[in-house]
């Protein structure tokens, strides 16, 4: 394994994961939440291609390549509502956002 | 064990941590693009060349450059909300602390598992060539989804934005 | 065997049919027309009653059967079973039914809820065609509960009065209570033979455990028992009679009441393996006989006369079944359908002509006024008491015979006396009604009386064979006298059988059961029976006229007991105290005391447990995303720590 061991990879990026987690539920910004699944995306991506390495197989890339897909598609959206949010609100927090509230 | 992978990996932690922990949005996304960068490396390193490729085009180009327009569209200034009280007692705390519970987690799974050795693998692995076989041959759905799945993102966010008062 | 014999849906189908029109039509036809499609549907009914058992009788042996609808396995369902048991119910109740229709017809005809009554009338006719149609006992429940239900609606088809309110309740409890045991039964029977399907269950009566039989045909016996008013649950007759005079007719004398005896005889094979079963049911039978008969005597109401005379005829029936005299029980039925109804008919005329007067100490001398009258009721009585050749005397007669027979000689010698009780409430109730003077009615009633005879004989211009009665009346009593006097010439001793060999198909000659070492040889038996019968029905009728014939030597006389037998030997006050006061003041208890501090307490609590949870709950849903986040993420970190640590 070039590198590093296969352990590591896959440390790295749970550990990639776990920070994305975080900034999701500390961080009251929708824009920094929106960046912290971002990492969150990054830590899956490594951790197909670890093991598309590990098994020498190209399916790994294309799952990768779905994820970068789905990645961008949800930034777009996401970044819209965001928009949407500023325009009614003049300010972002998610925690203003209570529709769920039962 | 290769001094470029343990530095990109080190960047790529931090770049996290960064995004996480800026107060100043654009910061945030710029400690993204380093973050973004890093995993390219690593990327690459694992012989996934395309995809360490794309991730630079895409994520650290377009998709970033998304994020720097809707920050500047709402002011680079530090978000004046994040310095008021929080509406929601420990939840910063909490939040910590449950992501290092499942960061324990996760790592006494590491652990506990035992990998096989990687295979070897031939020379156009993870190249142009052999992504495309993969996706046009094997995987033709996959990218058919992903054509839909971006278009009906671009609709949506069409919708969304578009303000129903301009038609008049 | 035959299956799939379609005609046998329509005997319960058309009255039904007829039911559901004349109920959604009752405000907007005329009366003819109601009546008319009422009496339509019963007639067709019986009609095609005699179609299936002409159709039976080319058939040999076997039986129709139709299936209606089967559920999971065999023996829970629907089924119609068209035997010589229940054809031959179904041409009583199909029979008499459509007599008892048309006389109603005139008879209901100044009430205003003229189209419900035959619209009740007609559902009647359908539940009971389902009960004695039934393939099994499912079917049955179904076919008894609702003839409860209709019996129920008719009994307090007044039901602006408050008696026959509560006469219908009364009768609608006593007859749940039956069905209660008839529904324990069923689930005993279930669990002992896997079916419910006469088919299935009869045939193999004898290889369950004898504790179980015993409580199958205890159970099976109290709903019998209740649904015919036997002892110790008869007290909903007498009140029944609450209900219009053709109901009493055909509900409350021919039909419903004989529910049991069909019971009985259908499930024989039930009672005879159960060791006490036969005991119990003819215990039952002849106490009821004796009973009924000895509170007829001291009845004024002339419909309460006969309700009693229906308990105690219905007592010998369900004596018979309980000594395996089943044919001879079953040709009891008929002759009774067919003089009882006559006399409740005869009596309806009576009572129209008193204005509405029940008491028979204030009736009399209507001999001379209505012949017609005078001479169907008559015929009745006589048929009734046992008087030869009319039709009760070879019926009853062979019950009795069958006590001896059967080696019963304690039980023949209260079916004796109860006949001879008979005879003489029997004599009393015509001699006060037919004989001596007339009451004294004012000037009022006399006008009423005319302008009441003038309604009567207004339709009467083309024919009428009974002057001073309305021919739709007079025609139904005219068929049930004709019926009453030569039924009996069905089963005449040494010349024809014909119940006994048309029943016998089913229910085989009685003789299932031994007959005791003592049992007196068959000739003696029959010579002994109606010699004693006869005789003793002589002496008592001869009492009867002299007590209370034209000279009323005992009028004015107290009679012993008067208090006693007037009050049914006081069975509505023992269940007043034993059953209705303690429930009463449970019902009060429960209503002052549990419902306002336990169920009421209970409840509030609950609210308020609700409340002070939704309290502490509402910060779990604030809306607040993040904590949802926090919570799912908890959540997995949790889940992933278990499956790694474990």
């Amino acid at each position: 394994m070039p590198g590093m061991a296969v352990e590591g990879y896959v440390v790295l990026s749970a550990l990639l994961f776990v920070i994305g987690l975080i900034g999701v539920l500390v961080r009251r910004s929708p824009l920094v939440m929106l960046m912290s699944i971002e990492v969150m995306w990054g830590a899956a991506s490594l951790l197909f291609l670890t093991f598309a390495r590990m098994w020498a197989a190209m399916d790994g890339h294309v799952f990768t390549f779905m994820i970068v897909a789905v990645g961008a598609a949800e930034a777009a959206v996401g970044l819209a509502l965001i928009v949407l949010i500023f325009r009614s609100r003049h300010k972002a927090d998610v925690d203003d956002v209570r529709a769920l509230r039962g | 064990m290769s001094w470029v992978v343990l530095l990109a990996a080190a960047v790529a932690v931090l770049g996290a941590i960064g995004v996480v922990r800026s107060r100043i949005p654009v910061h945030s996304v710029l400690a993204l693009v380093l973050n973004l960068l890093a995993l390219a490396a690593l990327f690459i390193a694992l012989n996934a060349e395309f995809m360490g490729l794309v991730q630079i085009i895409v994520y650290a180009g377009a998709v970033m450059v998304l994020f720097l327009f809707v920050v500047s569209l709402l002011g680079p200034r530090r978000e004046a909300i994040e310095r008021e009280l929080s509406l929601l007692p420990g939840q910063e705390p909490l939040g910590v602390a449950m992501g290092v519970l499942f960061f324990i987690a996760l790592l006494v799974a590491v652990v506990r598992q035992a990998f096989p050795a990687p295979q070897a693998v031939h020379g156009g692995f993870g190249t142009v060539r052999a992504f495309g076989a993969a996706l046009f041959y094997e995987h033709v759905l996959v990218l058919q989804l992903a054509a839909l799945l971006l278009m009906v993102a671009v609709v949506g966010v069409v919708v969304l934005i578009a303000r129903r008062d301009q038609g008049r | 065997m035959e299956n799939g014999y379609w005609l046998l849906a329509l005997i319960p189908g058309l009255p039904l049919v007829g039911a559901a029109v004349t109920a959604a039509a009752r405000n907007r036809w005329g009366k003819p027309a109601l009546a008319g499609t009422a009496s339509t549907m019963v007639g067709l009914a019986f009609l095609v009653t005699v179609a299936a058992l002409v159709r039976y009788l080319d058939l040999g042996g076997g039986a129709l059967e139709l299936s209606l609808w089967s559920w999971g396995p065999a023996g829970v369902g629907l089924g119609l079973l068209g035997d010589a048991v229940s054809l031959w119910f179904l041409l009583v109740v199909t029979g008499v039914g459509l007599l008892i229709h048309i006389y109603a017809s005139a008879y209901m005809a100044d009430d205003p809820g003229y189209g419900r009554f035959f619209a009740e009338l007609n559902y009647f006719i359908f539940a009971m065609s389902l009960l004695v149609l039934a393939d099994g006992f499912l079917g049955m429940l179904i076919g008894w509960a609702n003839v409860g239900l209709a019996s129920y609606l008719l009994i307090g088809f007044w039901n602006q009065r408050d008696a026959a309110a509560a006469a219908s309740r009364k009768a609608f409890w006593v007859n749940t209570a039956g069905e209660v045991g008839l529904i324990l039964a069923m689930a005993i029977i279930w669990n002992a033979f896997g079916s419910l399907r006469f088919a299935d269950v009869l045939p193999q009566a004898g290889q369950a455990d004898p504790e179980v039989l015993n409580a199958i045909a205890l159970l099976l016996l109290v709903g019998a028992v209740a649904k015919s008013a036997q002892l110790p649950l008869h007290v909903w007759l007498p009140d029944a009679m609450q209900g219009p005079t053709p109901v009493s007719a055909l509900i409350h004398a021919a039909t419903m009441v004989t529910a049991g005896v069909y019971l009985a005889v259908r499930a024989f094979p039930l009672f005879e393996a159960a060791p006490v079963g036969m005991t119990a049911v003819a215990v039952v039978g002849v106490a009821s006989a004796l009973f009924g008969a000895v509170v007829a005597v001291g009845q004024n109401d002339i419909k309460r006369v006969l309700a009693f005379s229906t308990m105690s005829q219905v007592g010998y029936m369900i004596l018979g079944a309980g000594v395996g005299a089943y044919s001879a029980a079953l040709f009891h039925f008929m002759t009774h359908a067919f003089f009882k109804a006559l006399l409740f008919l005869g009596a309806g005329i009576v009572i129209h002509h008193f204005h509405g007067e029940q008491d028979i100490r204030r009736m009399g001398g209507l001999g001379r006024q209505l012949p017609f009258a005078y001479w169907t009721f008559l015929i009745g009585t006589l048929a009734l008491i046992g008087v030869p050749p009319l039709s009760g005397f070879f019926s009853k007669d062979e019950i009795v015979v069958a006590l001896l027979e059967t080696g019963h000689p304690w039980l023949w010698a209260l079916a004796v006396a109860a006949a001879g009780l008979t005879a003489f409430y029997m004599t009393r109730l015509f001699c006060l009604v037919f004989t001596g003077p007339a009451p004294n009615a004012g000037a009022r009633g006399r006008a009423a009386k005319e302008a009441a005879a003038a309604r009567e004989t207004e339709a009467v211009a083309y024919w009428n064979p009974a002057p001073g009665v309305h021919p739709l009346k007079a025609v139904p009593v005219l068929l049930l006298t004709v019926l009453s006097a030569v039924a009996g010439l069905l089963s005449v001793p040494g010349l024809t059988a014909v119940p006994e060999e048309f029943l016998g198909r089913v229910l085989g000659h009685y003789g299932a059961v031994p007959a005791a070492a003592a049992a007196v040889a068959p000739e003696q038996a029959k010579t002994l029976t109606i010699a004693v019968l006869l005789g003793v029905a002589a002496v008592a009728m001869l009492l009867g006229v002299r007590l209370y014939g034209p000279s009323r030597r005992a009028a004015g006389r107290p009679m012993p007991l008067e208090a006693a037998l007037a009050h049914g030997f006081y069975f509505d006050d023992l269940y007043r105290a034993v059953f209705v006061r303690p429930l009463r003041g449970l019902a009060a208890y429960v209503g002052q005391v549990i419902d306002p501090q336990v169920v009421d307490g209970a409840v509030n609590g609950i609210a308020r447990l609700a409340g002070t949870l939704a309290v502490g709950l509402r910060h779990l849903h604030g809306g607040y995303v993040r904590r949802y986040a926090l919570a799912l993420m908890a959540g997995t970190a949790v889940i992933v720590l278990y499956f790694v640590l474990l």
